[in-house]
């Protein structure tokens, strides 16, 4: 029942809550002066009776309200601070993107620039060496991660 | 509070390294498939690094929500 409150604006509650305390205590005060006073003393009974219901049931209105409040002020609270946290992991996010962006593209630079060199020196690098198939095999386990298969034919020749 | 997306960059697949084709025995062939290797290294070693980059940072940020 108590979550249906949180469909009810706060003015509206507060307002609610305070006037039927209020009228119980004015009530009360009421009821005990006519009480006193002969020929009504009769509605000063009922009026006290009356009032003293609506004292407790408002007095118990105020304890829930208050604490309705202090839960709606710790939501609201953390809410702000949860949007303020998705907006930093988003910024935060944009940062780590361009930042590997970046540095990809100048790893991707490096490689190209090395490629050129070596292609401009193809004819002196490949005069001084040619692979064997054995190592040719062993390069290519390693890079793979694969175990090299046993292998004795050096057929390549290295100066 | 909802789980914080990564950078798209981060999930991309890591790619393998490139073997050497069999009819390329040269040294140059072996540098320069070396030489690209070593950049998808840096690039996977990279990406690495900014996931821990991420995962710090984002563990920062819902430590201040408490």
């Amino acid at each position: 029942m108590w979550f249906l409150l949180s469909f009810v604006p706060d003015w509206f509650i507060n307002y609610f809550v305070h006037i039927i305390f209020s009228v119980g205590v004015t009530g009360i005060i009421v009821g005990a002066f006519l009480s006193k006073v002969p020929f009504v003393n009769q509605y000063g009974v009922l009026i006290k009776i009356v009032s003293n219901i609506l004292f407790v049931v408002g007095l118990f209105l105020e304890g829930g309200l208050q604490t309705e409040l202090a839960w709606r002020e710790k939501v609201a609270d953390l809410q702000k601070k949860i949007e303020i946290a998705q907006q930093q992991s988003k910024e935060t996010n944009a940062k780590i993107e361009q930042k590997v962006v970046e540095k990809v593209k100048n790893i991707k630079d490096n490689v190209n620039a090395n490629r050129q060199t070596i292609e401009n020196n193809r004819a002196s690098i490949n005069a001084e060496c040619k692979l064997s198939d054995t190592a040719w095999l062993l390069y290519n386990s390693a890079s793979q991660n694969a175990l090299a298969r046993s292998t004795n034919s050096s057929t390549g020749t290295s100066k | 509070m909802p789980w914080p997306e990564a950078p798209i960059v981060l999930l991309e697949p890591a790619s393998n390294l490139k073997p050497l084709p069999e009819d390329k025995k040269t040294l140059t062939d072996l540098i320069e498939n070396a030489n690209e290797n070593f950049g998808t290294y840096y690039q996977i070693k990279n990406k690495y690094e900014a996931w821990q980059e991420w995962y710090n940072s984002q563990k920062k940020i819902y430590e201040s929500v408490k």
